[in-house]
C-alpha cells in the first residue's frame, strides 16, 4: 500500500523546509513503527507550499501478536479444593480477562498461571488517519503561529491537505480543512487544483511537475553542509553554473543557492547589471548587499575580481525578464546607494570611540554584554601571552591584545546592524583606515574564519593574532553557552557552536599549507585556554555551574567534532579514537597521530604491536584489579631474568625516546616505524615470559616494564582502540 | 487608464478594499510611525468581533529623514493599511488580486513572500509573516498578528501594510521618489519635500532633548492619572501614548537615547500600551456596543 499526506501552506520560511521534512520523515517512521506497520521506505519531499511525506510498500494490516503473560505461581493462585484466589483473579483482571482465561505456563522456578493477549490485527487504513493527524499536529515547531479562527499551530497557516491511502482519501480534518486528493499547481504558472488519483509518489511527483513545481527537498547535514541534492537543488545549480561561466568564475555561495533552492517553487535564473561606480566601496559592502539584502548570486570573473553583474533567482518562468531585471536592477541601486550612505556614516566614527557602547550590546542571552566578552577575551589572551605561546614572535603578544581590544566594535556600525555578515570585515576596514597596524586589522579582519571548515588551509585566518584572536573568541562562547546549558541538540545549535568547535580543531589542528607566521601549532594545548574560558563565566551565570563538568563536556563536545571532521575526510573512526584518546586538547598532535595511524592501520606488523599494546594494557589492568597496583617505579634492568625481557627493555632503552622525539616533532611515521620494530620482542616476550609470577618482586618489575612499554607506545595513540581488519 | 498617480494608486486601493467589506478610515490624527498605532488597528484587533478596515497612513520616521536628499527614504511617507479579522482562508489570492487591481500582473513579475516577521515593542505586539517583494523590492509587509499590547490575539488578524511611494515608484518606473506625481498636475516633491528637509534637521539637528526628555515624563504622568482614574480614560490616554512614543522617535534620531535607555524607553511605553489593551477589553465587555468590530451590534 501507498500512502502520501501532503501539506499545503502560505510561503514557508526557506530556512524551515529542510529541517521540517526531516522531521516529517522521522515523525512517519516513528508513528509506522509504533503502530507496528511494516513499510519498504519512507520519502519526504515539498517546496516553500507544501509538505509532502509518502511511505510505500505499507503492510495492509498490523501482525496479529500474542504476548504471554506470566501470573503468580500455581499455588498462590488456587486454593486448595483447585478454586482461583482473589490474586489469580485480580491478576486477570488487570488485562480485562476472567479466570476462565487463566492457564498455566511451566516455568524454571515451578508452575505459574498465565493469560494470552491478543494484539495487533488492526487495518492500515483505520489507522492511518490516527498517524495523519498526528504529522501534522506533532511536527516540531521551531517558530509557531496561528491563524483565522486562532485555534491551530504550525509554521506558516495549512490552506489544504492531501491524505491518500492508494486510491482511497484519508479521513482528515485539522481545524477548518479537511483532507482530500486536490493539491494546487504554481501560484502564477499553473494557478489550479489538480486531483492526484492514487498515493503513489510517481504520480505525486509527475503530477506536480505538470503544474511547474519540482517538489523534492536536499538533505543537509547538521553543520548545514549539502548531504545529498534534491533535484531542484541540482537544476538551479547547474544554471548558475551555466551563467556564471560565461564571466569565467563559477565559485558560488552554497548557503545561498539552498536558501534560494528552499524559498522557491519553480526557479528560473536572470542576471541584470548595476553601475560600475559601486564598485568603489569596500567589495565586501558589495558583496553582502547583494546577498544578505537581495538574495542575488554575485558574479566574478576569471582572476576572481567583482563585476558589476548579479543573478537573480525568480520564482516563476520566463515571461516579462526584461521588466524583471530592470525593476531588480532599481532596487539594487537604491540598496548600494543606501549602504554606501552607511559606509560614509560608519567611517566618521573611531573603533575606539565605539567601546563604551559595547556594555549596551547583548552578547547571547545570559552571557553578559559584548563589553563583557570584550574583558574575557582580553583576560583570555593575558594567559595565552603568560603562557609564551607568542614566544617565537613576541610582536604577536602586542597585536593580538590590540586585536581583541578592537574587535567587537563594528558590531555597533550601521552596515553590521545591517548585514551580520560584514562582522569584522568592517572592523578590519576601519582599522586599517584608522591606521592600526597590519597584523591587528588583519586579526579583526579574521576572526569570524573559518566560516564553516572543511580542511582546507585557505578557509582559516592567515596570520598569528587573527588565528589566536578566532580561537578566543569561539573558546569563549562554546565556554560559556556549555555553561549555561546551552550546548546543541539534534539539529538544533542556534549558536553555531558546532562550526564552532570545528573551527577551534581547524585553527589549532596545523593542516597542510596552514603556517601564519609566528603561530606555532605545535605548543598549542587547549586544556588550559578552555579551563580559564570556563573559570571566566564563574559567578556571571544565573545558576552556579562546576567548571570541571563543563570543562570535561567542552572536551567531550570537541572530540565528537573532530571525529565527524576527520570522518568526513576519509579517516576510520579508531584512527581517531586512538589519536583523540592520547591528544585530547592538543589537536596538532591527534591530527597527525590520526592520519599516521589511518596510513598504518593496514600493515600486519602494526595489527601485531597493536595487539601487543591490548594485552599489556589488559595485564597492567588485572594488576590493578587484583593486586592494587597502579604506581611502578621504573623497572629494574639488572634484575630481569629472561632473554625476551631483556630483549624488550633493551629495545624501550634504544628507540623509547626516539619514539617520544618523533612525536615531539609531529612525525608519527617515524614513531610508528619505531614501535613496528618491537613487534618479534613483544610477542616473544608475551610467548615466553610470565608476568604473575610467584615472586612478587619479578612480577613488579616485569609489569613495571611493561608499563614503560604502555607509556611510550601510547604517545602515538591509544592504540588498544584500534580495531583489527 | 495607467495609474501614475499617487491619488489614483490610493483610490483604486480604496475601491478594492471597499469592495471586500473593509470600511475605508482615516489616518491617525497623531503622529505616529505606523499604520499599527493607529487605533482602527490597535483596537480593532482585540477581541471577538470581525473587523475588516483600510486607510492610508501619514508614518512618521524621524531615523529615516535624509533632508529629502535621498530618493528612498523619507522622514514621513505614506501606507496603506488594510487590516482583516479574522484572517481570510485566500487572503494571499485576495492580496495579489489587489495588485491586479493596481494594473500588476504577478504572472509577469517575480513576486515572493519572503519571511519577515514583525514586532513593535512599543506596543507590546508581533506577529509572523512575510514583506512581499516585487522584482525584489518590498513593497508590502504581509503580517498576522499574533499578540497586540501584550494581549494573546483570538481570532488572528492579518495585516497588510503597502509602502505608496515604493509601489508606485515600481509601476511608474520612476527612480526618485520626488519624481512622482500626487495629482495629474502636483508633484510628490511639492508637497513633501520642503517638510522632509526641515523634519530631518528638526530631528536631527536641533530638537530640545531636554524639552523632549521633560515631556516624555510629564505625558507619562498624565497617562498614569488617567489610567488609575476611577473612570479610565482609554482614548485619550491613547492618544498621550502615541504621542510619548514620537517624542521618543525624535530623541532617538536626535541620539539622545544609549541603547540601554532605549530599552527602558520601549518598556514605559509596552507598559502603558498593554495596560490600554487589558482597559479597553474590560470596557468593551460592559459596552458591546462600543466594539470597533463589523457585523451585528450586541445590545
Amino acid at each position: 500500500m501507498d500512502f502520501l499526506l501532503e501539506i499545503g501552506v502560505e510561503d514557508l520560511p526557506s530556512r524551515f523546509l529542510t529541517p521540517a521534512l526531516g522531521d516529517l520523515a522521522a515523525l512517519l517512521r516513528e508513528k509506522l513503527t509504533q503502530n507496528d506497520l511494516g513499510f519498504v521506505s519512507i520519502t519526504a519531499l515539498g517546496t516553500p507550499r507544501r509538505l509532502a511525506v509518502h511511505a510505500s510498500g505499507l503492510a495492509d494490516r498490523q501482525p496479529e501478536r500474542t504476548d504471554l503473560k506470566l501470573g503468580p505461581p500455581i499455588h498462590v493462585a488456587y486454593d486448595g479444593e483447585g478454586n482461583p484466589t482473589a490474586a489469580a483473579i485480580s491478576f486477570a483482571a488487570k488485562f480485562g480477562l476472567t479466570e476462565a482465561d487463566l492457564g498455566i505456563a511451566q516455568t524454571p522456578k515451578g508452575e505459574r498461571v498465565q493469560v494470552e493477549i491478543k494484539t495487533g490485527g488492526a487495518s492500515t487504513v483505520d489507522l492511518l488517519p490516527g498517524i495523519s493527524e498526528a504529522l501534522v499536529t506533532e511536527l516540531p515547531l521551531p517558530k509557531a503561529m496561528r491563524w483565522g479562527a486562532g485555534e491551530v499551530r504550525f509554521l506558516r497557516p495549512i490552506r489544504w491537505l492531501v491524505a491518500l491511502a492508494d486510491d482511497a482519501v484519508v479521513p482528515l480534518e485539522i481545524g477548518e480543512i479537511k483532507a482530500g486528493r486536490h493539491s494546487r499547481g504554481h501560484r502564477f504558472l499553473a494557478d489550479v487544483e489538480f486531483e492526484l488519483p492514487d498515493a503513489s509518489l510517481d504520480t505525486y511527483v509527475r503530477a506536480c511537475r505538470e503544474h511547474d513545481l519540482i517538489p523534492d527537498g536536499t538533505a543537509v547535514d547538521d553543520e548545514g553542509g549539502v548531504q545529498s541534492p534534491g533535484e531542484r537543488y541540482s537544476y538551479l545549480k547547474k544554471r548558475l553554473e551555466e551563467l556564471l561561466s560565461a564571466h569565467g568564475n563559477v565559485i558560488f555561495d552554497e548557503e545561498l543557492l539552498l536558501d534560494v533552492t528552499n524559498g522557491v517553487e519553480h526557479p528560473t535564473c536572470l542576471e541584470g547589471g548595476f553601475e560600475e561606480r559601486f564598485l568603489e566601496l569596500p567589495e565586501v559592502v558589495v558583496s553582502s548587499v547583494l546577498k544578505e539584502y537581495q538574495k542575488y548570486f554575485e558574479v566574478r570573473d576569471a582572476t576572481g575580481a567583482l563585476l558589476p553583474r548579479f543573478i537573480v533567482v525568480r520564482d516563476g518562468g520566463d515571461r516579462n525578464v526584461g521588466g524583471v531585471v530592470a525593476g531588480h536592477e532599481r532596487v539594487l541601486r537604491a540598496r548600494l546607494t543606501d549602504a554606501a550612505f552607511f559606509w560614509d556614516q560608519d567611517r566618521k566614527r573611531s573603533l575606539v570611540s565605539l567601546t563604551e557602547e559595547l556594555a549596551d550590546l547583548q552578547f547571547i542571552r545570559g552571557l553578559g554584554s559584548y563589553s563583557d566578552k570584550r574583558n574575557r577575551l582580553l583576560t583570555l589572551v593575558q594567559s595565552v601571552n603568560a603562557e609564551g605561546f607568542c614566544g617565537a614572535d613576541p610582536a604577536v603578544a602586542g597585536h593580538l591584545e590590540r586585536a581583541a581590544s578592537l574587535a567587537k566594535q563594528d558590531l555597533l556600525t550601521r552596515l553590521v546592524v545591517e548585514f551580520t555578515g560584514l562582522q569584522g570585515l568592517i572592523g578590519g576596514e576601519l582599522a586599517r583606515t584608522q591606521k592600526e597596524p597590519e597584523p591587528v586589522w588583519r586579526a579583526v579582519c579574521e576572526q569570524y574564519l573559518p566560516k564553516r571548515f572543511s580542511g582546507r588551509a585557505e578557509e582559516l585566518p592567515q596570520t598569528a593574532a587573527g588565528c589566536l584572536l578566532a580561537l578566543l573568541d569561539r573558546l569563549d562562547t562554546l565556554a560559556g553557552c556549555f555553561a549555561i546549558g546551552l550546548s546543541p541538540t539534534g539539529s538544533r545549535d542556534p549558536y553555531g557552536l558546532r562550526r564552532a568547535a570545528r573551527g577551534i580543531i581547524g585553527i589549532a589542528a596545523g593542516v597542510e599549507g596552514h603556517e601564519p607566521t609566528g603561530f606555532d601549532h605545535a605548543r598549542l594545548d587547549l586544556e588550559p585556554l578552555l579551563r580559564i574560558a570556563v573559570s571566566n563565566f564563574s559567578g556571571t551565570t544565573k545558576r552556579a555551574f562546576d567548571e570541571g563538568e563543563v570543562y570535561g563536556k567542552l572536551v567531550a563536545f570537541l572530540a565528537e567534532r573532530a571525529l565527524r571532521l576527520l570522518g568526513e575526510l576519509g579517516l576510520p573512526t579508531d584512527a581517531v579514537r586512538a589519536a583523540l584518546g592520547a591528544y585530547p586538547t592538543r589537536p596538532w598532535s591527534a591530527w597527525r597521530s590520526a592520519h599516521s595511524l589511518a596510513r598504518a592501520k593496514g600493515s600486519t606488523e602494526f595489527a601485531d604491536v597493536a595487539t601487543g599494546y591490548k594485552r599489556a594494557c589488559n595485564i597492567l589492568r588485572q594488576a590493578a584489579r587484583e593486586f592494587d597496583l597502579t604506581e611502578f617505579k621504573p623497572f629494574d634492568a639488572a634484575r630481569l631474568e629472561q632473554d625476551e625481557e631483556r630483549r624488550l627493555a633493551k629495545l624501550l632503552a634504544r628507540d623509547g625516546e626516539g619514539v617520544a622525539a618523533a612525536v615531539r616533532r609531529g612525525d608519527f611515521d617515524a614513531a610508528l616505524g619505531k614501535i613496528a620494530g618491537f613487534r618479534e620482542a613483544i610477542d616473544r616476550f608475551f610467548d615466553e615470559v610470565t608476568v604473575f609470577t610467584d615472586s612478587e618482586e619479578l612480577r613488579d618489575n616485569r609489569l613495571a616494564l611493561l608499563n614503560e612499554l604502555v607509556g611510550v607506545f601510547g604517545r602515538v595513540g591509544d592504540l588498544s582502540l584500534i580495531q583489527a581488519e | 487608464m495607467n495609474i501614475l498617480t499617487l491619488q489614483e494608486l490610493t483610490l483604486r486601493f480604496y475601491r478594492f478594499w471597499a469592495d471586500q467589506g473593509c470600511l475605508i478610515g482615516h489616518g491617525y490624527d497623531m503622529p505616529t510611525g505606523a499604520g499599527t498605532a493607529n487605533p482602527l488597528t490597535f483596537f480593532g484587533v482585540l477581541g471577538p468581533q470581525p473587523w475588516r478596515t483600510a486607510y492610508v497612513e501619514p508614518s512618521r520616521r524621524p531615523d529615516d529623514g535624509r533632508y529629502g536628499e535621498n530618493p528612498h527614504r523619507f522622514y514621513k511617507h505614506f501606507q496603506l493599511q488594510v487590516i482583516l479579522k479574522p484572517s481570510p482562508a485566500d487572503i494571499q489570492n485576495v492580496y495579489l488580486d489587489s495588485l491586479r487591481a493596481v494594473g500588476i500582473e504577478p504572472l509577469d513579475h517575480d513576486v515572493k513572500f519572503d519571511e519577515d516577521n514583525w514586532e513593535s515593542p512599543s506596543l507590546g505586539a508581533w506577529g509572523t509573516g512575510w514583506q512581499v517583494l516585487l522584482d525584489g523590492m518590498e513593497i508590502t509587509q504581509f503580517t498576522y498578528f499574533q499578540q497586540m499590547g501584550g494581549a494573546l490575539l483570538k481570532p488572528v488578524t492579518v495585516e497588510l501594510t503597502y509602502g505608496l511611494e515604493r509601489l508606485l515608484m515600481h509601476i511608474a518606473g520612476v527612480d526618485d521618489g520626488f519624481e512622482l506625481l500626487w495629482s495629474p498636475d502636483v508633484s510628490y516633491r511639492r508637497v513633501q519635500q520642503m517638510s522632509e528637509y526641515e523634519n530631518s534637521r528638526y530631528s536631527y539637528e536641533t530638537a530640545d532633548v531636554e524639552l523632549y526628555t521633560r515631556q516624555f515624563d510629564e505625558l507619562e504622568a498624565e497617562i498614569e492619572k488617567l489610567l488609575q482614574a476611577e473612570e479610565p480614560l482609554i482614548y485619550p490616554a491613547y492618544d498621550l501614548v502615541s504621542y510619548a512614543a514620537h517624542l521618543f522617535n525624535v530623541l532617538d534620531a536626535r541620539g539622545a537615547v544609549g541603547v540601554a535607555e532605549r530599552a527602558r524607553y520601549l518598556g514605559r511605553l509596552r507598559k502603558i500600551t498593554s495596560a490600554l489593551a487589558a482597559l479597553y477589553l474590560e470596557r468593551i465587555e460592559k459596552r458591546p456596543d462600543w466594539i470597533l468590530g463589523s457585523g451585528a451590534v450586541v445590545a
